[in-house]
């Protein structure tokens, strides 16, 4: 038997606590949170999951208007991952918080709006409309995309830019502001600097790594948009090992992200320096994963006698 | 929509590169025709992601549900599925997406089916509900060769008129399945007018393509099952789009959710 079976969902109600965190101010009831763009409004999940024992869930990015995105194909299977350039397609914010979040209130977790812009002026609309939504604990800055204003420069590649957007939104935002870390760049830790000093709230990363996939007979690319979003099991040790740079040099709490896909992989993040994680492409093949992580957890703290799982956190021995 | 551990009840290999499995799942689901599973081998590393398969064919006994795929082992997901062995675990998610109805056949008391290749698995159970529903119903199915035809032993004992046409003429007609099916109109259209039926397709996309245009070209109505890479299947990747035509502006829509049928008059080839 591995170690993924080995250990059995704990039963001790008592033993919830261990996994209760809190980030810039908002109580999760454990650190396990899914990730924008793999989650859709939530609601999609219900009928697979209980939503009431998840930690909490990113929104699909949202826009100030709705989204058409990219044609297709979209997504492309590679080893041990995927490719994908939706196009951030999205039923804006508006909608989200008409249509989506007065039937989310019935759920017992916490739902963050990721938001995007292509211009420091959409980032503002979109969150001063999300700022009279009820029901949001948070905001997550996508800062991933081009500014089309700046000759189409990705805002989250370049410290300044970044680090611009997050004051800007800071300023509006009625809510903590976590801002999700692109991995293409020169140096994660300068951008985490950056965005700390602009005074984020708390950090998430990785984003997705650019990637590109060729069909070999036709010569075409195998995804319309040319390049897209690397994600999935084969980016884990990029995303630990830029959490654990990044845990080196902040002082906010840090959210890993990055093809977690059982709780093992989600213990090396905390060992690495987070203090929550987001699952993302594992939710597309194992719909359950987000709930077999937090019974994994909970048995892990038990076997290893830890009473609150933070005992572990940024706990790397060398 | 069910996320369950099926058991492997049946596997045979048969044609060039074809497979059909039989799964066990212990509880009765309502799958309806051109419905899909996601399905993937439980402990199954490599691929990732699970494979979208229609529903042949289902049968529900004593609180177990019994379904078939058919598919044509192309890449990793299709190996892995097709090395399975009688009792081996699978993760299925389903029944999923929007079916086929045969309410408008119901008007028209008229129906015909147009499929090829590995697109005929998803028709049979359409086939047998038209069929059920005593509506006049004539399929037409396409192929590579007579080793590529499937599901042939299932479709012939249905009380339907059955046109087969291959590629090499090895069986039935030499050529395009949809040649078959604009002569089949074009003489019904001289015999008996008016002439009234809807298309159901499902196949390759230029051949259901085609079929869209002589559905217009003889003003009937015609769904097309799609296919598209899928990563979950129900709905939240937004990756296996399609784009469709509206009234103001067109829009992509999620084959897993807001199909795979569509009305094939929307669809933008």
């Amino acid at each position: 038997m591995s170690d993924l079976e080995k250990l059995q969902p704990s039963t001790n109600t008592n033993s919830l606590n261990r996994l209760e965190i809190e980030i810039a101010g908002i109580k999760f009831q454990n650190p396990v949170l899914t990730a924008s763009g793999t989650f859709g409004y939530g609601l999609d999940f219900a009928d697979l999951i209980d939503l009431n024992r998840l930690g909490g869930f990113c929104s699909k990015g949202l826009s100030p208007k709705p989204m058409k995105g990219n044609p297709p194909p979209r997504i492309v299977e590679t080893h041990g991952g995927m490719l994908n350039a939706i196009g951030l397609q999205n039923i804006g914010a508006k909608a989200f918080v008409t249509d989506k979040l007065p039937q989310l209130k019935k759920y017992n977790t916490k739902v963050i709006a990721n938001v995007f812009g292509y211009s420091l002026e959409e980032y503002i609309e979109a969150i001063e409309i999300l700022n009279d939504g009820d029901g949001i604990s948070a905001y997550e800055l996508n800062i991933s995309c081009p500014n089309v204003k700046q000759g189409g420069i990705v805002i989250g590649n370049s410290p300044d830019t970044a680090a611009e957007v997050t004051t800007a939104v800071k300023q509006v935002a009625k809510r903590p502001v976590i801002v999700k870390l692109s991995p293409n760049v020169t140096s994660i830790k300068e951008l985490a600097l950056a965005v700390e000093g602009a005074g984020a709230d708390a950090l998430s990363l990785i984003n997705t790594l650019v990637g590109m996939s060729i069909d070999v007979y036709s010569r075409r690319p195998r995804i319309a948009n040319v390049t897209g979003g690397l994600s999935g099991p084969a980016v884990k040790p990029v995303a630990v090992r830029m959490v654990y740079e990044v845990a080196q040099v902040v002082k906010i709490p840090i959210i890993g992200i990055g093809g977690i896909a059982n709780w093992m992989d989600a213990v090396e993040f905390f060992i690495a320096g987070a203090c929550a994680i987001q699952i993302g492409t594992a939710n597309y093949y194992d719909p359950c994963v987000s709930i077999k992580i937090i019974d994994g957890l909970l048995s892990y703290c038990e076997s290893q006698k830890l009473s609150h799982i933070s005992e572990i956190f940024n706990s790397l021995k060398k | 929509m069910k996320e369950t551990i099926a058991r492997v009840k049946e596997i045979k290999h048969f044609g060039r590169s074809y497979c059909q499995i039989k799964l066990v799942i212990d509880e009765e689901l309502k799958i309806e025709p051109g419905q899909f599973a996601m399905l993937k081998p439980v402990g199954a590393f490599e691929p990732l992601l699970r494979r979208a398969m229609a529903f042949y064919q289902v049968s529900t006994i004593k609180n177990q549900t019994f379904v078939d795929f058919i598919f044509n082992i192309l890449g990793r997901g299709t190996q892995v599925l097709a090395q399975m062995h009688v009792g081996d675990k699978v993760e299925f998610l389903g029944p999923l997406g929007k079916n086929f109805s045969v309410l408008p056949a119901k008007t028209t008391q008229n129906a015909i089916i147009v499929a090829g290749g590995v697109g005929t698995p998803a028709v049979l159970m359409l086939a047998q509900e038209l069929c059920k529903e005593k509506i006049e119903t004539t399929i037409f199915l396409g192929a590579r060769s007579e080793a590529d035809l499937v599901g042939m032993e299932d479709f012939s004992q249905l009380p339907a008129k059955l046109f087969i046409a291959t590629d090499d003429g090895s069986v039935g007609d030499k050529g395009f399945v949809t040649n078959s099916l604009e002569n089949f109109l074009k003489q019904t259209l001289e015999q008996n007018k008016p002439f009234n039926s809807v298309i159901y397709t499902c196949g390759p996309e230029i051949m259901m393509e085609t079929t869209a245009k002589i559905g217009l070209k003889y003003n009937l109505k015609t769904y097309a099952s799609l296919e598209a890479r899928m990563a979950c299947g129900f709905g939240v990747c937004v990756g296996c789009v399609v784009e469709i035509e509206s009234k103001q502006d067109s829009s992509y829509q999620r084959v897993c959710v807001e199909g795979p049928v569509f009305d094939a008059s929307e669809v933008i080839w």
